[in-house]
């Protein structure tokens, strides 16, 4: 689809042999999931570091509290040898005001060279949004990348647990004075649609209903996203095939665009939900910073550990996508 | 030919639709239990979720009353209570929780404070203007007749009149300036939650210095603005001014940074409702669980006291069943619900008797009905008996077959012998005649029937059956949302059922076949199984109802005797349950969550108190256990709900576990195809 901006986007390996600029400052979050340092590894090797970052989150549930503290305490081991010196670690947790989490982002512009890559594999969405707000809208950070690594798989049982009731994302609610009559709620399709019935039915329910299914979603994703469809339309029926839009989970821009469409370029009044892959919820984020949608979640208290296993690997590459967001403090969406 | 489509797939519709739908949809059955709502004075308007609370709520709206009064429809208020106008605010959806996001975990007591009394103030400044938002809707249907009955003028230059005057008020603390017309006001008080909304989405550090200079306090503005709009001839002395605040259960969950700022800002909203001023009364739409037993009053020790300061109306309370059928609203209520989706459909549908709902789903067979219906060839009914070794053989032929002729008293007749009076175990020695069973008298028999049917489908691998009206009303437990989640599911099931059968796409098949029902509500019951996850220490509250339903599976199947026929449910000692706050913190929350239901009932020891608990009704047939109450049920110390509590299973143990119980996929396929699912309907 021809756009205003041309936004690249690509294979690690493909896209970041064309880039120009050779040294970046890299944030992303110190995770249990293995794929955590696959895109710093690939970065290491690719450019020059010249400021890192790593969030290390604290779930609030104490399920996992100690199984966790174990893979970070390795994780953080391997970290470091691959960037040669001890890596940057800031301690946070799970439910921490945005306040501190503005600080913290704010510190690591300071102290980047305005070339930033966030790797949002493996941050909560509840961190990664008010930080791709921050980033983007900062006349410093001259060049903006976001980092995907794709896993093998993930946890065949519960991912998250004890989900809070409905709230905003930090930092994305819409500035409107007046209650807006939404007429579209979009909501990125995933694995567990916590409390998703209620917030329609409590404050959307006159809002036509979009589901962004991503595709090909591929077994054995395939049955608990389509389970996720399932529960949605029990309290919120789907009365045209139209309002599912199968959206390619790597194509950022793409998604983007489906978003400017169904609300006729961020027009018509929406909310935005955003339970899908991360890629997809990017994309949501990118469209809700600009056309100053609300964007909602029903934060969970604890991750499980083994929230994803290994990095797919395509060709024997791990796959890991790089995503322009910003090109000489150009935003491309 | 009519459009197949399921009238109740859209579970929350009476919300979803516009004013005008709502006059078709909304029941006024209730209406005589929530009069409260519509007089002057603060009501705490508790149910869960689901239980009709907005729908209550937007009869209060402007909107609503005005497209009763376009349709020519009876509004369902009574006259001498129309007198009214409302406003109000959707704590979530205004946003204002999220000013618990700001602070820092190092906060003072004092920060703390100071955001909750942000809150209060940003309350003031919303309503004042959705205040004025609901009194210019009267104004703008210009209609005199309208505007008389609920006691507004239309006079638009009232208006400017009242802005000016409340403007120079100082219930604001100098935080407006003077205006003369209403746009003015009305753009200072939204340039104020302006700047809210940036304050809480970080775009400014801080808030202006006029704003923090200038916090109001909670509830004046809004009573000032009341007053005045009764000073100015806006409205008339005896117009009610009502003001909804929804989602007050939101409050108890914003200490995000183990602070106690949530439970400050329920104390600011209990201060507004402290005042004991008449200008205006509160409706505070709240879940079971969040408000307190003692509501503090901010910045003070005093406590918000019922009858005088607010009173409850508990929708959950009001539509459970109590021992006295005759006086059970709930049923009366489906049936309105049930006739009213049915009529915004293209379906025809014969009113034969008094009920649609039995027109639809038929009566519920009798327990006897029921277990002829579960075995049906002589092979199957003789495999429900189960033998004892030291049994004659002549006691044993006896029961096979009686079981041909009459299962259900055959089931009954082997527990009979199987009691631990040697006088009922003789019975095996000396077969009764048929028409003197000892196990035929009427509250033996009553009180075992729905065990004896447990174990009956246990005996040959099935899914009980559930179906007619009272089975449905009764699953639905008093909630009406899940009432409207049985229908669905049974409707979809007839719509498979009956796919291109064009001789049923002109009407109802009247009433739906038992197997189609029994489908439908089995599918209910396991998808509400999976709603526990959501909300308060949901994993541990969906592990013990797994847990719970397991047991009490078992132990009716194990029970062959039939000795316990009531441990559906559990009892524990109010002593006991007194001095283990974890349980009782648990119980507390499973049944503000609809999770349990809880029962107050007299001890067999006398004088000791106790409380009774039950899983909600809607989930028994997940676990083929009964929804209905008989006999005592499990005596048990809270000990057991906390072994259960700290036995965390996660759902996937839980479903595997499940599906043992239900002898995984391929039974559940037999049962499809013993129910015939395929087969064209009669």
């Amino acid at each position: 689809m021809l756009t205003d901006n041309f936004r690249p986007w690509g294979r690690f390996d493909w896209l970041s042999q064309k880039l120009n600029i050779r040294e970046w400052s890299v944030l992303g979050c110190l995770g249990t999931e293995e794929r955590f340092s696959q895109a710093i590894s690939l970065i290491k090797n690719e450019f020059v570091i010249n400021h890192s970052l790593y969030v290390d989150v604290i779930d609030k549930g104490k399920d996992f509290l100690e199984e966790s503290r174990k893979i970070k305490a390795h994780h953080k081991q391997k970290l470091e040898g691959i960037l040669g010196v001890q890596p940057n670690v800031s301690l946070m947790n799970l439910l921490d005001s945005p306040v501190i989490l503005k600080r913290v982002v704010n510190k690591f512009i300071e102290d980047s060279n305005g070339k930033v890559i966030i790797d949002i594999s493996c941050f909560p969405k509840r961190f990664f949004f008010p930080i791709l707000k921050i980033l983007y809208n900062s006349d410093k950070v001259e060049e903006l990348i976001a980092a995907y690594t794709v896993p093998d798989g993930y946890h065949e049982g519960e991912l998250a647990e004890n989900p809070l009731p409905w709230s905003h994302i930090p930092m994305f609610h819409s500035s409107a004075t007046l209650p807006l009559n939404i007429e579209k709620a979009i909501i990125g399709v995933g694995f567990l649609p916590f409390g998703l019935p209620s917030l329609l039915k409590d404050d959307y329910s006159k809002a036509e209903l979009s589901l962004l299914f991503p595709f090909p979603p591929g077994p054995p994703n395939y049955q608990r996203t389509w389970d996720f469809v399932r529960e949605i339309n029990k309290f919120y029926p789907l009365t045209d095939s139209h309002q599912i839009l199968r959206i390619d989970v790597k194509d950022v821009s793409g998604c983007y665009n489906h978003l400017t469409n169904i609300t006729s370029n961020g027009k018509v009044p929406s909310i935005l939900a955003p339970y899908g892959p991360k890629t997809q919820s990017l994309a949501m984020a990118l469209f809700a910073i600009k056309h100053d949608c609300d964007v909602y979640y029903t934060q969970p208290e604890q991750y499980h550990p083994n929230y994803s296993y290994g990095v797919k690997m395509c060709n024997g590459n791990p796959e890991v996508y790089l995503y322009c967001l910003k090109i000489d403090n150009t935003k491309l969406y | 030919m009519v459009e197949r489509i399921n009238p109740f797939h859209d579970l929350y519709l009476t919300e979803a639709i516009g004013p005008d739908s709502f006059v078709k949809l909304f029941s006024p059955i209730f209406m005589s239990q929530g009069l409260a709502l519509y007089q002057p004075g603060n009501v705490i308007l508790k149910g869960l979720q689901g239980s009709g609370k907005t729908m209550l709520l937007n009869l209060l709206k402007p909107e609503t009353h005005i497209a009763y009064y376009k349709q020519k429809v009876e509004f369902p208020v009574p006259k001498a209570y129309r007198k009214f106008i409302s406003a109000g605010i959707n704590l979530r959806k205004s946003g204002i929780a999220e000013f618990a996001q700001l602070i820092l975990p190092d906060a003072e007591a004092q920060d703390i404070k100071e955001n909750a009394l942000y809150f209060g103030d940003f309350v003031n400044y919303w309503v004042v203007d959705d205040l004025i938002r609901s009194i210019e809707t009267v104004i703008d249907l210009n209609d005199d007749d309208f505007a008389s009955e609920i006691g507004i003028s239309i006079d638009k230059t009232l208006l400017n009149k009242f802005a000016h005057k409340l403007s120079d008020s100082l219930c604001w603390l100098g935080g407006l300036e003077e205006v003369e017309s209403i746009e003015s006001l009305k753009a200072q008080l939204r340039d104020r939650i302006l700047n809210y909304r940036n304050y809480i989405n970080l775009n400014i550090d801080s808030l202006p210095d006029k704003i923090k200079r200038t916090k109001t306090v909670i509830g004046e503005p809004i009573s000032q603005a009341a007053d005045l709009m009764r000073e100015v001839g806006l409205i008339q002395k005896e117009t009610n001014v009502f003001i909804r605040i929804d989602q007050y259960e939101e409050l108890p969950t914003l200490d995000f940074s183990e602070t106690d700022f949530g439970l400050l800002c329920q104390q600011i909203i209990h201060k507004a409702l402290s005042s004991r001023s008449d200008s205006v009364s509160y409706r505070i739409g709240t879940r079971q669980y969040a408000w307190p037993s003692e509501p503090v009053i901010f910045s003070t020790t005093g406590i918000l006291e019922l009858k005088r300061d607010y009173s409850v109306v508990n929708i959950d309370d009001k539509l459970r069943r109590s021992e006295n059928r005759s006086t059970w609203l709930f049923p009366y209520l489906v049936e309105d619900v049930f006739t009213r989706r049915l009529q915004l459909t293209d379906y025809k549908f014969y009113k034969k008797g008094k009920s649609v709902l039995t027109d639809a789903f038929g009566s519920s067979m009798t327990a006897k009905l029921k277990a002829e219906h579960l075995v049906i060839n002589e092979k199957s009914r003789v495999n429900i008996l189960k033998f004892d070794p030291e049994w004659p053989s002549e006691w044993n032929d006896y029961l096979k077959k009686l079981s041909i002729v009459d299962p259900m008293s055959a089931k009954l007749g082997e527990a009979w012998a199987r009691q631990k009076d040697i006088k009922k175990r003789n019975i095996v020695f000396n077969p009764p005649k048929e028409d003197s069973l000892p196990w035929n008298k009427v509250y033996w028999k009553k009180e075992r029937a729905e065990q004896a049917l447990t174990q009956i489908a246990s005996r040959n691998k099935q899914q009980l059956i559930w179906q007619g009206k009272d089975d449905i009303v009764g699953l639905s437990g008093g909630n009406i949302l899940i009432f409207l989640f049985i229908c669905q599911h049974i409707w979809d099931s007839w719509l498979r059922d009956t796919r291109g059968n064009n001789e049923v796409n002109s009407e109802i098949l009247s009433p739906i076949r038992s197997e189609v029902q029994t489908l439908g509500i089995l599918n209910a019951s396991e998808e509400w199984q999976k709603k526990p996850i959501e909300g308060k220490q949901s994993k541990k509250r969906f592990s013990v109802i797994q847990q719970l339903g397991e047991r009490y599976y078992k132990l009716l199947i194990d029970d062959l005797a039939m000795s316990y026929p009531g441990r559906n449910g559990f009892s524990i000692a109010s002593y006991d349950l007194n001095r283990n706050k974890i349980v009782k913190d648990y119980l507390k929350l499973a049944v503000d969550y609809g999770d349990l239901q809880a029962i107050a009932h007299t001890s067999k020891s006398k004088g000791e108190k106790r409380r009774k608990f039950y899983l909600a009704p809607i989930l028994c047939p997940a676990f083929r256990i009964s929804y209905k109450h008989t006999k005592e049920p499990e005596y048990i110390k809270s000990s057991l709900i906390e072994t259960m509590l700290n036995n965390n299973r996660n759902s996937t143990q839980v479903n595997s576990s499940l599906k043992n119980t239900l002898n995984n996929k391929s039974e559940l396929t037999q049962q499809q195809e013993e129910l015939n699912f395929t087969d064209k309907p009669e």
